[in-house]
């Protein structure tokens, strides 16, 4: 006879508590840190702490080659005083605003033409990038050439036209020469305006215009009811970037004039140079340049806040439940928005998938990793780039 | 006067080619930016890769708050850096070295590359990474093995700007360079072809196109790769 074994005995198992060391090398976090190491580097030694540098050395008098003393508020109150800086400050004013205003204004047109189908558009669209290729300073020494007091070729044109008898002093003149480097600046900084906006534009879904011009909209109704406020969050980036760079010019500036005539054309940053590199008053030259910082921080909130209201507007997608893989297992989240669906589904991974396909009753699952965005039709927009599964989409049946 | 026509070339010559390149210090100029470009852009494009795969992918605590400073660094203009950088560089025993534009340049380039690669990374499966991780593959093996080869075109789009920003940098150049060998082309040619009141318009021209030439080639291959490097960012 023999003998069934009715219970076979089982070591319990253990579950290792793994080591410290094991827990670091697979923590993300201490991974991360050490990913972010040579990033965090470079811009800790070589950004934040000059910026942070260059403010305490507005309040000294440190010059090249000595060490500066803590003065407090003398570099300001120096600089309060000084016709020259107010100047300065007025120039990068008035450069900032004429050129960032021109450029946008060119730079939206230009992007609202090449947007256009049109025979040899890609050539045409390099052919506008070049001004932003050709590195700045080069292309300086073409608009020496072009506003020389001999040989300018605006000045030789106009003569052979009958139209004035004598040579235009371009730079000499003060303001024709804030009027010239202006008209580089733009020269220079359209492409960037126009380019990224046209960017933005092959965003805007073509089916709006048809959908528009069956309701009858006018050209100008299209651009101001449809473009333009699909495009405002680009433009409200790419003009805090235009201004940013507009107004701490320096390059442009100082290949052509140098800050001259009689000052007519020092911005801010030219001026910072020339009384701290030039003129070695270190603490000086630091106190324009953080002057500057207010200014700067004025131009980012504005976009910022504009960029804000958007996301608003738009409704982002805060009513939107982030889902997480907790405990292994995916939270799969069906948005009420649409459908009408409710409730929470936790399940694994494999799982989301088959529960959906037990409700096809359900309109549109959206399986989400990383809380993707759900348009009205139920697609998930591939905002996050991971893959999401759409099962039940009624308007695929 | 009347027989001169700014339009049109009479004597064409390359006289001032030639001149530039064997008889002046253009070609030391031309090794300079290019040893910075190269250097500053492998240093910060390797570091983007990391810090954009750390933040996008690794998501570890605290990512969103680093990506927001990394955009904001790139907010922070060199305008008002240059005079503070000067005496860190100068303490740091780096003045008219080039080494300290290659060091300086990766705080421009980073911001800017790491926002376009963390995008790039983005459109790159998910399901790639967890089937690497089971199969036991570690996170550098993932990076180096999937992501970066999947991530090429974002890595090339990175490198035509971190290059072309490199080549017109100015201010950082010419506050920390002094002497003329050491120079790089843009701070070299406004300031040695210009004497006084005279200018030397053939050599300014000549090397103001051969300057030029480098990018533009470039650019001519990659058009493409370069509007995405410039929208890229933006669209996020």
């Amino acid at each position: 006879m023999s003998t069934v074994q009715t219970s076979i005995p089982m070591h319990a198992v253990s579950v290792e508590t793994p080591s410290l060391w094991s827990r670091l090398r697979t923590s993300r976090n201490v991974m991360a840190l050490w990913f972010m190491l040579p990033a965090a580097g470079f811009l800790v030694l070589f950004l934040a702490y000059p910026l942070f540098l260059g403010v305490w050395m507005s309040f000294t008098d440190e010059r090249i080659g000595r060490a500066g003393i803590f003065i407090g508020l003398e570099n300001y109150q120096w600089l309060w005083d000084d016709s020259i800086f107010w100047l300065s400050v007025f120039n990068t004013l008035l450069y900032t605003i004429v050129a960032s205003a021109i450029k946008f204004a060119v730079g939206l047109y230009l992007a609202l033409l090449l947007n256009r189908h049109m025979p040899f558009k890609a050539v045409i669209r390099s052919i506008v990038l070049i001004p932003f290729i050709v590195p700045t300073v080069l292309s300086a020494i073409a608009f020496w050439w072009i506003y020389d007091s001999q040989f300018s070729i605006i000045s030789w044109s106009l003569i052979k036209l009958g139209l004035i008898n004598h040579n235009i002093n371009f730079l000499g003149d003060t303001n024709l020469a804030r009027g010239s480097v202006i008209f580089a600046n733009i020269w220079r900084g359209v492409p960037f305006v126009a380019i990224t906006l046209l960017a933005g534009l092959q965003t805007v879904s073509p089916s709006l215009y048809e959908a528009a011009t069956l309701d009858g909209a006018t050209n100008w109704q299209r651009f101001r009811f449809i473009t333009y406020p699909l495009l405002t969050p680009i433009i409200a980036v790419v003009m805090t970037f235009s201004v940013l760079f507009t107004f701490t010019d320096f390059q442009l500036i100082w290949a052509l004039t140098r800050g001259g005539p009689v000052n007519a054309t020092h911005l801010m940053a030219t001026l910072g140079y020339q009384r701290g590199i030039i003129s070695g008053r270190l603490g000086e030259g630091a106190a324009i340049a953080t002057a500057m910082i207010p200014f700067l921080l004025a131009a980012i909130a504005i976009s910022w806040f504009g960029m804000q209201r958007r996301k608003w507007q738009q409704g982002s997608n805060n009513d939107c439940v982030r889902p997480a893989i907790e405990d292994g297992r995916l939270h799969v989240e069906r948005r009420q928005r649409w459908h009408e669906l409710s409730g929470v589904v936790a399940a694994s991974r494999g799982d989301a998938l088959s529960a959906a396909v037990r409700d096809p009753d359900r309109a549109a699952v959206s399986v989400l990793l990383d809380g993707p965005d759900v348009d009205q039709t139920g697609r998930t927009i591939d905002r996050h780039g991971q893959v999401q599964s759409i099962l039940g989409d009624p308007s695929d049946a | 006067m009347d027989k001169f026509n700014p339009f049109w070339v009479i004597h064409p010559t390359l006289k001032h080619i030639s001149k530039l390149l064997f008889e002046t210090q253009y070609p030391r100029w031309l090794w300079n930016t290019m040893y910075v470009a190269v250097g500053a852009t492998t240093l910060s494009i390797v570091a983007s890769v990391l810090a954009a795969y750390a933040i996008g992918r690794l998501r570890f605590k605290g990512a969103d708050t680093v990506g927001a400073l990394i955009f904001f660094a790139y907010l922070v203009p060199p305008s008002i850096l240059f005079i503070p950088l000067a005496s860190v560089i100068k303490a740091y025993g780096l003045f008219d070295s080039p080494l300290s534009l290659i060091l300086v340049y990766p705080t421009l380039l980073i911001p800017f590359s790491t926002w376009l690669l963390m995008g790039y990374f983005k459109t790159i499966p998910y399901e790639l990474e967890e089937c690497a991780l089971i199969d036991g593959a570690s996170r550098w093996q993932i990076l180096v093995k999937i992501v970066v080869p999947l991530a090429i075109p974002g890595l090339i789009s990175a490198f035509i700007f971190s290059f072309t920003l490199c080549w017109n940098e100015f201010i950082y150049a010419l506050t920390f360079l002094q002497s003329t060998p050491n120079k790089t082309v843009p701070v070299a040619i406004v300031n040695e072809f210009v004497d006084g009141d005279i200018y030397k318009w053939g050599s300014l021209m000549a090397g103001a196109l051969v300057g030029s030439l480098p990018l533009v080639i470039l650019y001519a291959f990659f058009v493409e790769h370069y509007v995405s490097a410039m929208t890229g960012a933006v669209k996020e």
